[in-house]
């Protein structure tokens, strides 16, 4: 199944920088996007034959703002991948927008381009709330936006939630959960406030403390958003994602499965194998390095088993399908019990996991308690 | 080199911060013995700590060559001082190594507790005593009125005070002329059996331990045997000298002279301040008078954050030890930080300046237990142990009663601060409280209070209350009954050894409740609950609990978080190899930190 290859395209460029946002994000400067865009088509025909012969079983446009690009640009990087790379038969095709850059046509062309997933960045569907994150769009754009891509054919829309607000109340929350979920999308990522150090929120916030929820507040209202959730028909696959059946995002999957993909793009992560590097977050210093032919990375490590190991560990036990412990075993050479007998047995007495048919299942309680869990393994 | 007429000892005594280490600059730049390139501020205090933090911890000496108004040359032997209660048995040995003293007092804050401490002092030491008023050029300078206190508070002569600014190099050469026309010149027979008082030693990793002597009678050179006549030890003196700008070895030193022997002496411990040097052949018939042996008075456990750093943290005290005599240890273990040591000190100061020198110049992390004073434990068998640390404490049922040390505290203050101070002197059981009023609007009281009220934080208390104007000073006076319990601190069930201490009954609760709060606060939440809990036997008089955790997870991990989050973990296991556990909880070296560090908030 890790034979599977995914391809991961970032396009780091933004309406405006919200000011919760630790991605790398630059605002919108035509005059770095376009040499920008040259430079990652150059560089995709450089790092095609990473592929192996492999074709993309998935290829996932993320940023940034990728749906801020011109409908043309986005297409011509999917063609290129096609033709440099090649797509597998029915590859899943992810974009990342955001509500007030995507028009009705727009969209179609996207559509026509083979984009088959949309995710809308609608973080909320309550417009005192959107204006406190810095976000330009409202609801009534996220609504339109929704139904113009349904019009467009979009058989596979997620919608990503935050929760967890400065101010945000548990009423509050669940108000907005339940306003996102009357729109039936076919995928909900909802996730709680991330406080990026370096960001203007994590400076002006404490974790767990006022205007912030705390810690026993979150933990209370993630009881009762889950089961809103479940009862719209999505079920939950990883400790913030949830789908309807057949709608998980296959990229992010592979991705916790320890599979393999390709990076494309200033700031983007790549893995192979156990080898993994990112290129520079600078897009300009990308675009220059790749047109004198050098390799813009950020770092590369070829990561020892062991390591490989506990990746496998702590992002399996973020997800409901949990750990392949055969495929541990496998690279450790049969050492899997020596290695981690102890931690799996305190795992399973915690009551975050069971072991069950060659696989660590994480508990409901456990996927809540996933980095403890994955410590066990460190 | 000059004959007796042509020395004058001397030294410069003052409260801390009237700038007694900005006048002995200013005196060393005026006589040149430094060149202009070579000087920096603060020239005596060369050890490094005491640079930066601008106080003066161990005595320093230099001798001055000053060719004075009358167009001869005198040699002016200048000891600094500390400047700090902990170290008032030195600055009595270097006041003695002298005939007079400069008493320095700011013009902007007038007489204060030490100005009044560091005088008796001289005066019963028989030194004769110059008043100097320093900052004129402060804007709040009121040198009319401080002239007016040196005679009234000190019974000196305030007219003849001179006034300068040492920051600013103004009335320099009249302190000079002031110390040669007005100290006398000392007396001693070169002739006489020897007898050098010692009022310092520095360790020299070259040369071995450098003793700082004022040779009273008689004479010492290189090849002598000589004696310590408490200590008892005999060496054979290697060189002699006196401070230039650094050391400068003489033929011999005299009976008046102020300088430095090298002897082959191994470690300062070897030397006793106070004790005497005499001639092994030839020697004196008494020692000279007021020898004391120091005594520890503040008792700490310190141990490594890793317990690894066990070694490093043994061989860093064993070289501290070499240039520091008064520090006492012994080795400690804690079932909840490892191998340590059990360190005696002068005082609270002394103890943070050890702790200081420990990480800074070391580069170790440390913990370090609730100072405490040494108790007596009177047995129903009528046996008495003395105990400073509460793992020796013995069982209650066995003990008849307990006493505590006592010290007389001094607290200068202006008028309108009495109120607070003195409610600050009662909550910490201060008894047999006395006022008096060395002039209007400036109180003087003295009060009695257990030493190990004030070991803690109650000079930056009193600091706090008097916003910076209460000065304090104090001498041990007796042992006195006092109601002692153990007070233990359990995590999750667990005593916590390195957290128990020993306290009176009254001020139990408040610590508890310190201790269990500073905890709970910074102890992370576990899998389970946990209850810290402040106990005196079974008794549980404190309780706070951490809840369990409810949740911990990152809500984002993709493609791009894989390398960081894993690094991440790795450090985390790192990390926690070092953390001490205590009933399955481990506990973080910032929660040590935060139970031990203060008191403040209670
Ligand atoms: N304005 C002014 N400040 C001065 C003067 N003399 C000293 N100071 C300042 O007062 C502070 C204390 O001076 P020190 O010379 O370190 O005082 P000290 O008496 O040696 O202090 P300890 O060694 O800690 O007892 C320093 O900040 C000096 O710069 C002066 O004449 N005028
Ligand atoms: S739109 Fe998304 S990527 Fe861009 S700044 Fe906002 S949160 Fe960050
Ligand atoms: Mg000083």
């Amino acid at each position: 199944m890790s034979a599977e290859l995914g391809l991961y395209i970032h396009l780091p460029f933004c309406p405006s920088r919200c000011p919760y946002c630790d991605f790398f994000a630059l605002p919108w400067s035509s005059g770095s996007a376009r040499p920008l865009l040259a430079a990652m088509h150059v560089h995709l025909e450089r790092l095609a034959p990473l592929a192996q012969g492999r074709r993309l079983a998935s290829l996932y446009l993320g940023g940034g703002t990728p749906s801020m690009w011109p409908a043309r640009d986005l297409a011509g990087l999917i063609q290129a991948a096609r033709q440099r790379i090649g797509l597998a038969q029915a590859a899943e095709i992810s974009l990342e927008a955001n509500p007030g850059t995507v028009s009705q046509g727009k969209l179609e062309a996207l559509r026509q381009a083979g984009v088959n997933r949309l995710s809308l960045g609608a973080q909320s569907l309550d417009d005192g709330l959107l204006a406190r994150l810095g976000r330009r769009h409202d609801a009534a754009q996220t609504r339109r936006a929704l139904a113009a891509a349904r019009r467009a054919g979009f058989e596979n829309i997620s919608l990503d939630l935050i929760y967890g607000l400065p101010g945000q109340s548990q009423d509050m929350a669940c108000a907005d959960l339940a306003r996102a979920l009357a729109l039936e999308p076919d995928h909900l990522s909802y996730y709680e406030l991330t406080l990026g150090a370096d960001t203007p929120f994590g400076r002006l916030y404490a974790k767990g403390r006022p205007p912030l929820p705390g810690e026993d507040e979150l933990a209370d209202w993630e009881e009762r958003a889950w089961e809103l959730v479940r009862k719209a028909g999505l079920e939950r696959y990883e400790v913030s994602n949830f789908a309807r059946p057949g709608r998980r995002c296959r990229h992010n999957q592979a991705t916790w499965r320890g599979g393999d993909y390709l990076a494309l793009g200033p700031g983007a992560h790549g893995h192979l194998a156990g080898v993994r590097w990112a290129f520079v977050a600078d897009a300009r210093g990308y675009a220059e390095q790749v047109r004198q032919g050098g390799e813009p990375l950020a770092f590369r490590e070829e990561v020892d088993p062991r390591g490989r190991g506990l990746e496998l560990f702590m992002l399996g036990l973020r997800t409901t399908e949990g750990v392949d412990m055969q495929a541990v075993d496998r690279l450790l050479g049969g050492g899997l019990e020596k290695e981690w007998g102890a931690a799996l047995a305190q795992a399973v007495s915690l009551g975050w996991a069971r072991r069950r048919a060659g696989r660590l299942i994480p508990t409901p309680r456990g996927l809540t308690m996933a980095d403890a869990a994955a410590a066990l393994f460190a | 080199m000059a004959d007796k007429a042509h020395t004058r000892n001397f030294s410069i005594i003052a409260h801390i911060d009237h700038g007694k280490s900005t006048l002995a600059d200013r005196l060393i730049q005026h006589c040149g013995v430094v060149g202009e390139r070579d000087f920096h501020n603060q020239y005596l205090d060369n050890l490094y700590l005491e640079q930066e933090r601008g106080i003066t911890i161990k005595s320093q000496a230099i001798t001055l060559p000053y060719k004075a108004a009358d167009g001869q040359i005198y040699e002016l032997n200048l000891i600094d001082t500390p400047g700090h209660v902990d170290f008032t048995y030195e600055v009595s040995r270097a006041l003695m190594s002298c005939e007079g003293a400069l008493l320095v007092v700011d013009a902007s804050q007038g007489v204060e507790a030490q100005t009044l401490a560091n005088m008796y002092l001289a005066m019963e030491l028989d030194l004769t005593i110059v008043p100097v008023i320093n900052k004129i050029d402060l804007p709040s300078a009121d040198v009319e009125s401080t002239r007016e206190q040196i005679s009234e508070d000190l019974g000196l002569d305030g007219d003849e005070a001179v006034a300068i600014s040492a920051k600013d190099g103004v009335n320099i050469p009249a302190v000079l002329e002031a110390i040669v026309q007005h100290l006398p010149p000392p007396t001693g027979e070169a002739a006489a059996p020897l007898q050098a008082l010692i009022f310092d030693a520095q360790y020299d990793p070259y040369r071995g331990t450098l003793v700082f002597i004022r040779v009273k009678e008689g004479a010492l050179k290189p090849g002598e045997t000589i004696r310590f006549m408490h200590g008892g030890g005999t060496y054979k003196v290697e060189e002699v000298g006196i401070f230039g700008a650094g050391r400068v070895p003489a033929k011999e030193l005299k009976a008046g002279q102020v300088g430095y022997v090298i002897a082959g002496i191994k470690t300062v411990a070897d030397t006793n301040v106070g004790d005497t040097i005499t001639n092994a052949e030839r020697p004196a018939e008494k020692p000279l008078p007021g020898f004391k042996e120091m005594k520890p008075v503040v008792f700490s456990s310190i141990y490594p954050v890793a317990t690894d750093d066990y070694p490093d943290l043994a061989d860093a005290i064993e070289k501290l030890k070499l240039n520091d005599a008064a520090l006492v240890y012994q080795k400690d273990s804690s079932q909840a930080l490892g191998f340590g040591f059990r360190c005696g000190f002068l005082g609270l100061l002394h103890l943070e300046v050890v702790q200081e020198r420990l990480e800074r110049e070391f580069g170790l992390s440390l913990i370090l237990t609730v100072p405490s004073v040494r108790y007596k434990v009177y047995l129903s068998t009528g046996e008495m142990l003395e105990v400073e640390n509460p793992a020796v404490y013995p069982d209650p049922s066995t003990i008849d009663y307990c006493e505590e040390p006592f010290i007389k505290a001094t607290i200068f203050m202006p008028e309108r601060y009495i109120g607070a101070v003195m409610e600050l002197c009662l909550e910490r059981r201060g008894e047999n409280t006395n006022f008096h009023y060395p002039t209007p609007g400036r109180v003087e009281l003295s009060i009695e209070l257990p030493l190990a009220e004030v070991i803690y934080d109650f000079y930056d208390k009193l600091k706090t209350v008097t916003q910076g104007y209460g000065s304090f000073d104090y001498e041990l006076i007796d042992y006195r009954r006092t109601d002692l319990v153990k007070l233990d601190i359990l995590v999750n069930k667990e005593k916590v050894d390195a957290l128990a201490s020993l306290v009176h009954r009254e001020r139990a609760r408040i610590r508890a409740l310190h201790a269990v709060n500073k905890l709970k606060d910074s102890i992370p939440r576990q899998q389970f609950k946990v209850p810290i809990q402040g106990a005196i036997g079974g008794t549980i008089i404190a309780r706070a609990d951490i809840g369990a955790f409810r949740k911990d997870v990152t809500a984002k991990c993709y493609g791009g978080d894989v390398s960081r989050k894993r690094k991440l973990l790795e450090k985390q296991k790192a990390g926690k190899k070092r953390m001490k556990l205590v009933g399955d909880v481990p506990i973080p070296q910032k929660a040590f930190l935060a139970v031990l560090q203060s008191d403040t908030d209670n």
